[in-house]
């Protein structure tokens, strides 16, 4: 004889794992559907409180290993007053509960996930709460205002009553949503401004199959795809035989961005490629190489500008100076040089398409999904998996498309990776950027107007062409020089007569964001000329900036606390040089202080001590914003005095470690940091760090052996060249 | 068929004589710790130990394995004290160079448990962090002397 499990236990105990809110129960007479009375609060897409009293918080958020997920968990746990051992952390598909509140979309970029979400997540986390004490309320014939969250129960303190969130959860659902929840004071905050270990950390230890090019799903062909070296060209001819040939090759397709191959084995998919030699045709642009590039960059600074802005009368200003400082810096293209392959994982089925991919944009992948294979949007299924290594590249979503062609055409889950060389050579690039700064000083040595002039291709016209505005100017290229609205301000600093001119050269080079974008090439001109403008006026660079920055106390006791701390103005050993640069982008303040020493004989740059100060407002990650304070002033440093994408005959002729070296341990100093303790709303940290490194370092350098270098990067060759 | 004993494990597997050690790992024992950063000894993502030697697995075949105990970072054991300090000092930041950090760490102080600031250095460096978490894998190390000599 069967023994029936009675009604409220049977839902009760489902709910555990389904958390459904119908469930069929068998009775004497057969079966009856009913209505789950124990399903759970599901708040939103962020946040569900199960029955088994489990808070479950999905980041729609991409965690990077920028500590965005623990983050994120941390800011919702404290306003809910859950019990963090009663937390659990997941990602996020695409809901549009998880776009961005500024620009209705997903996208872990721009140093946002903080910042844009703080506000959001904590009074959609103070709803929840309340909903919760007012059904605790309800259920104990109270009044609502002496019910309180706290670690995880609501607790009547009167009464001694309590509830876990698990217990009080579906009462909660039935709940109206408050209109204006009150968030908590933040001297209540037990998580937010602590150190709590990071949920992604352990499976990264552990060496679990975690990223992109890990991925196994059953039955998967695995492709590899020819793209050409050259700019552009096409592919004349290749041997599809000699690839259909080799054992576990079940596929040679022609796709927009080269020749693929699909195998049974990644084995079978390099063999197949190899046997498929590819001839490629030309170059579009076989002229351009390094010296070409950087000259056409240059002279498009003489041509009209592409877009003019002012304040105040710099014409004037200019004319009038006692001084003039006249001159030209240079940015090259760099790449992003992430260890881990693009890859994708696409499986395109009858009524849905789903997508494994290290992103840093579910919805960009799902418009790329959707463009392949005219699904809907609710038919596109994202899978963000972790990557190794973003910094703006996983935001492009090129390598999805070609997993989903492939897939479609083979009707079998394809993952294409793509080899090192293309992942080197093929791009995202930040555009190389070339500046011509005019500046005046008057008599007594302050600014008296400044003419900031860039040329650089823009990257938005790639990537999203339906944003640039009517003049075909890219608003993006100029910030940190002449910032977009809403900002703090338009300039940096204190500068009332000044014009920004945009140059827009354009090359069949593909372009992305990288870490900071024209933020770091902007301030390398910014933060040099500032300081080679103090050394013409005879005045301390630390004096020279303050008194240009007397309405931004924050840039104020950031620039102060960054000189204080490298001992600013103490005596130096020979060929040992000071430098300082400060800067505000995303939503925070940074300065770096660096002391140089410069071996005449060889040109080398040694980095004998550095710090960084940084004001982020609310910090809610103490040691992870130092590390990425840290992490990404060393990858700034890279860039200073190692990388350069080279071009000859039109082709990019970067392809490894090898020929496009990347900073060692052995050569990365320690970098002492500090955060301001702060209440101001929470600015960004992921790139904050990168603008201000490499003029700290140039500024140095001139300290230390008198030499202005004003392209980066600082080989040993550009150093004695200059020495010469 | 080709024997092949790694993480204390005998394997038996279909592969060339001639395949990549990183390859047989990753695609034949599907062991995906491991990882592929270069395929030209620049990276040291592949690192794995060899005998209990430092080895990059990207620069060697089957062939040249063949009677060697291979370990890779998921028979490091949970609690080796490497993996324990990372996971104090909150090393890793994408993650993807760390089973070669570890396995590099590893290597180090099976040699030399307490070794300098100069001595962790030349043992790490060939090992690339693109995130240039360098400062914090320098700690993990520290962590791990300490706590391999407490």
């Amino acid at each position: 004889m069967t023994t029936l499990m009675d009604r409220r236990t049977f839902l009760k105990e489902s709910a555990k794992y389904t958390g459904l809110a119908i469930a069929i129960v068998t009775t004497k007479g057969g079966f009856e559907i009913v209505h789950a009375v124990d399903s759970g609060f599901k708040f939103n897409a962020w946040l569900e409180i199960t029955p088994a009293n489990t808070v479950i918080i999905s980041s729609g958020q991409c965690e990077l290993g920028q500590g965005t997920h623990t983050a994120h968990g941390k800011i919702i746990a404290d306003e809910l007053g859950a019990d963090w051992d009663q937390v659990e952390i997941k990602q996020g598909g695409v809901h549009q509960d998880f776009n961005n509140p500024f620009f209705k979309m997903q996208f872990t970029g721009g140093s946002m996930s903080i910042r844009h979400f703080y506000t959001m997540l904590r009074t959609l986390s103070a709803s929840a709460r309340q909903m919760m004490e007012s059904a605790a309320a309800k259920k104990w014939d109270v009044s609502e205002s002496e019910c309180r969250a706290v670690s995880g129960k609501i607790i009547h303190k009167k009464s001694g009553k309590s509830l876990t969130f698990g217990e009080v959860s579906s009462a909660a659902a039935s709940m109206p949503v408050p209109k204006s929840p009150k968030l908590k004071p933040d001297s209540e905050f037990r998580f937010i401004g602590t150190d709590i270990p990071r949920v992604d950390i352990p499976q990264k230890v552990a060496g679990a199959p975690v990223f992109g090019v890990d991925y196994m799903v059953s039955g998967m062909l695995h492709s590899v795809v020819a793209r050409p070296p050259a700019l552009e060209a096409k592919p004349e001819s290749f041997d599809k035989d000699k690839a259909m040939g080799i054992k576990g090759v079940v596929k040679v397709a022609e796709l927009p961005t080269g020749v693929a191959v699909c195998a049974t084995t990644l084995d079978a998919a390099r063999k197949g490629i190899h046997a498929l030699a590819v001839k490629w045709g030309v170059s579009v642009r076989p002229d351009l190489d390094d010296d070409t590039l950087e000259k056409i960059h240059m002279d498009y600074l003489k041509k009209e500008p592409i877009s003019s802005n002012a304040k105040g009368d710099p014409e004037s200003a200019l004319a009038g100076a006692a001084q003039r400082l006249d001159v030209k810096y240079y940015t090259p293209y760099i790449t992003h040089a992430i260890l881990e392959p693009m890859s994708c994982t696409a499986h395109v089925q009858k009524d849905k398409c789903e997508i494994w991919a290290p992103t840093q944009s579910q919805t960009i992948t799902q418009m790329v999904g959707m463009h392949v294979t005219g699904f809907k949007p609710e038919q596109i299924i994202i899978h963000p998996i972790y990557t190794g290594g973003a910094f703006g590249r996983r935001t492009s979503a090129d390598y999805v498309a070609d997993a989903v062609i492939l897939s479609k055409m083979t009707g079998k889950p394809v993952q294409v990776v793509w080899t090192k060389e293309q992942n080197m050579g093929n791009g995202l690039f930040r555009p190389a950027a070339a500046h011509h700064v005019r500046a005046g000083l008057t008599k007594s040595g302050e600014i008296s107007g400044m003419w900031h002039k860039v040329s650089t291709a823009s990257i938005m016209k790639q990537f999203m062409p339906s944003m640039m505005p009517e003049s075909g100017a890219d608003p993006s290229s100029m910030e940190g020089i002449w910032n977009r609205q809403p900002h703090h301000r338009r300039t940096f600093y204190d500068i009332p007569d000044f014009k920004a001119d945009l140059h827009q050269p354009e090359f069949p080079i593909r372009l992305g964001w990288w870490r900071s974008v024209m933020e770091a090439t902007n301030n390398f001109a910014k933060e040099s000329v500032m300081d080679e403008l103090a050394h013409a006026a005879g005045k301390d660079p630390v004096q020279f900036r303050l008194s240009a920055l007397k309405t931004d106390p924050r840039a104020t006791h950031v620039l102060k606390k960054a000189a204080k701390d490298i001992g600013w103005g103490r005596s130096l050993p020979e060929n040992h040089g000071l430098g300082i640069a400060v800067h505000f982008c995303f939503g925070s303040y940074c300065a770096h202080a660096v002391e140089v020493s410069v071996d005449r004989k060889t040109g080398w740059i040694e980095v004998e001590k550095m710090v960084c100060v940084v004001d982020v407002g609310v910090a809610i990650s103490p040691e992870n914003i130092k590390m990425q304070v840290e992490g990404g002033t060393v990858m700034a440093l890279s860039t200073t005095f190692k990388e350069e994408v080279h071009f000859s005959n039109g082709a990019v002729t970067s392809s490894n470690y090898d020929n496009y070296p990347v900073i060692r341990m052995s050569e990365a100093p320690f970098i002492d940091v500090h955060i301001f303790e702060s209440k101001e709303a929470p600015g960004g940290i992921g790139e904050v760090p990168v603008p201000t490194t490499a003029p700290a370092v140039a500024n140095a350098v001139f300290d230390a052996v008198g030499i202005r270098l004003r392209r980066l990067p600082f080989t040993n060759e550009a150093v004695l060249n200059a020495l010469s | 068929m080709v024997k092949l004993s790694v993480n204390g494990m005998k394997h038996n597997i279909d592969v060339e004589m001639d395949a990549r050690l990183l390859d047989v790992i990753r695609e034949d024992l599907n062991l995906k710790g491991t990882k592929n950063g270069c395929g030209i000894a620049e990276c040291g993502c592949c690192t794995v130990l060899v005998d209990g030697e430092k080895t990059l697995s990207c620069q060697i075949t089957v062939e040249d394995v063949l009677d060697s105990e291979i370990t890779t970072i998921e028979g490091l054991g949970k609690n080796h004290p490497v993996k324990k300090a990372w996971i104090q000092e909150q090393v890793p930041q994408c993650g993807y160079c760390q089973p070669g950090q570890m396995m590099a760490a590893a290597a180090l102080l099976d040699e030399n448990s307490d070794p300098s600031q100069s001595e962790i250095v030349e043992g790490m460096d060939s090992v690339l962090c693109r995130c240039g978490a360098y400062q914090r894998i320098v700690k993990g190390v520290r962590t791990a002397s300490k706590m391999m000599n407490d």
